[in-house]
């Protein structure tokens, strides 16, 4: 772990996004047909300049794929080569990346994975990825970068993201639940994830995602008000936070200061648009840093999303650390 | 208390095939089979010299506990451990390297030569990676018409991927002859000039 604080990243014009598409969508559409507005992430355009730290990604090959026959004139189909790297009855070898509980995979492109709790399911029409060894079948899916934070933040070289196997995480912003469910994947059979929701046509969603995996708890509360769930939830190793909304660190105090063991840690991912869409990013992302340190948070980390969202920072730290070794 | 009357010598001149010389090739025995077997029974003993059971275990009242050293556990624990990652990525086991799965990390090692359109980061390790599943990506309805191979197309392993691609071997053939007459005619340069050298000396 890094000892000190350490703002990472803005590296400045990397190209920008390309021509990816759908992206996000703003943060008011992101319940019910918000998870429509993602779609086709996968495929990138052109990419503008996105490059995975291991090399490749998912990106798609560009436009004018068009139908496997008629390219070139060189008759027939050309084999099964030269089609996306991606596609389906490939061979692709799955190794364990640094952080825990998370996969990579590899072949012609390079995508993250977790390895998949409900074989067969897929959460959000993702690739997955089946592994026969022996009798067993195990799955693992992918994880877009441009559709998830957190997995941008892995992609992006976050030093620690403190969500491992048998770790107990709150998720607040937890909309549809797909980013959920690549979390709810890595803490595994022995986690446990409280996935808080407030609007409740996402949280439709998220509750057939709950249904399906046994880790997650989902709530259909306000974050604002941790009271109101506080039966519900226990102690948790780690809050996730991706409510954008202005009083964002407030929102993560309040759920740390309730629920977050000493010690424990959190990562924040901030919009800076929605905090204050007239400042400049870099001014509101040390004025938030700032608001963490008044609430006994301490940062650790941060560093911008860059290639994969626009003006975004993901922000980790510890809560109440413990007081340090006097020699 | 009886004297003993005959010396033992150690040594059963029985087994070795007796006193006298058998002409009788049928009845004979190998000298060297009894031999042997004197050499497993040495090393038998010396085996057990180790053991518990010994002709003293009835008179003993507990069987003597078993220990092993710390640095021998140490060691077994290590590479029990070694043999997966752990519950950090869920036990993934490190494979046998087989000469299929050598094939396939060595294509992804050197995969930037797969595609002329396509650029790689450079390999963030030396070797082949210690833990690591083949796996198949599956079936999706999204991508039924534009990136999925037919059944009859799939195959078991990168390499054989490779070598059915078409396109893939065009490319490589031509890479192959280009760089040999390259290599042809740097060579044919190299005498060349030594000629001229010559001539002009």
């Amino acid at each position: 772990m890094k000892p000190g604080f350490s703002p990472r990243g803005d590296r400045g014009g990397r190209g920008g996004r390309g021509g990816f598409g759908g992206g996000r969508g703003g943060f008011g559409d992101r319940g019910g047909f918000g998870d429509r507005g993602g779609r086709g992430g996968f495929r990138g355009g052109r990419g503008g300049g996105f490059r995975s730290p291991d090399g490749g990604g998912f990106r798609g090959r560009g436009g004018g794929r068009g139908t496997p026959r008629g390219r070139g004139g060189r008759g027939g189909r050309g084999g099964a080569g030269g089609r996306g790297g991606f596609g389906a009855g490939r061979k692709v070898l799955v190794e364990p990346h640094r952080h825990e509980g998370v996969f990579i995979c590899r072949g012609k492109e390079d995508a993250l994975v977790t390895k998949n709790m409900v074989v067969g399911d897929s959460v959000y029409g993702e690739k997955r990825i089946s592994v026969e060894e022996g009798e067993t079948k195990i799955e693992y899916r992918a994880w877009n970068p441009f559709r998830s934070k957190l997995a941008a933040a892995i992609l992006g070289g976050v030093d620690q993201i403190h969500i491992k196997p048998g770790a107990k995480v709150m998720y607040l912003g937890a909309a549809s639940g797909t980013t959920v469910s690549h979390v709810s994947d890595i803490v595994g059979p022995d986690g446990l994830v409280y996935a808080v929701e407030f609007s409740h046509r996402s949280g439709r969603d998220l509750l057939n995602v709950a249904k399906k995996r046994t880790n997650i708890i989902p709530i259909i509360e306000d974050a604002r008000h941790p009271h109101k769930y506080r039966m519900l939830v226990g102690m948790v190793d780690v809050i996730f936070a991706d409510v954008a909304q202005p009083d964002q660190t407030r929102i993560v105090a309040l759920n740390a200061h309730n629920f977050l063991k000493n010690g424990g840690h959190f990562v924040i991912s901030i919009k800076a648009n929605c905090i204050d869409s007239t400042a400049a990013p870099e001014a509101v992302f040390a004025a938030e840093v700032k608001k963490m340190s008044a609430e006994n948070m301490k940062p650790q980390e941060q560093l911008t999303l860059e290639p994969y969202e626009r003006d975004h920072a993901v922000v980790v730290g510890i809560y109440r650390p413990p007081p340090k070794q006097k020699k | 208390m009886t004297m003993s009357s005959r010396i033992d010598p150690g040594i059963k001149v029985k087994e070795l095939g007796g006193l006298y010389i058998n002409f009788d090739g049928s009845k004979s025995k190998p000298v060297s089979s009894s031999l042997q077997k004197l050499k497993e029974k040495k090393i038998q003993d010396e085996v057990m010299k180790k053991s518990v059971i010994g002709p003293d275990f009835e008179k003993k009242d507990a069987v003597p506990p078993y220990s092993e050293s710390k640095q021998a556990t140490k060691l077994k624990h290590r590479a029990e451990r070694e043999k997966s990652t752990g519950d950090g990525w869920f036990n993934m086991k490190a494979p046998e390297i087989s000469q299929e799965l050598k094939g396939d990390l060595q294509v992804l090692k050197m995969r930037g030569s797969m595609d002329p359109k396509r650029f790689y980061k450079k390999n963030d390790r030396d070797g082949f990676p210690k833990y690591f599943q083949v796996g198949t990506v599956a079936d999706n309805a999204v991508d039924f018409y534009h990136s999925r191979i037919p059944k009859k197309e799939r195959k078991r392993t990168m390499v054989e991927e490779l070598l059915a691609d078409a396109e893939f071997r065009h490319n490589n053939k031509k890479k192959y002859q280009h760089i040999v007459t390259e290599k042809a005619a740097q060579g044919a340069g190299k005498r060349n000039k030594k000629k001229n050298k010559f001539h002009k000396k």
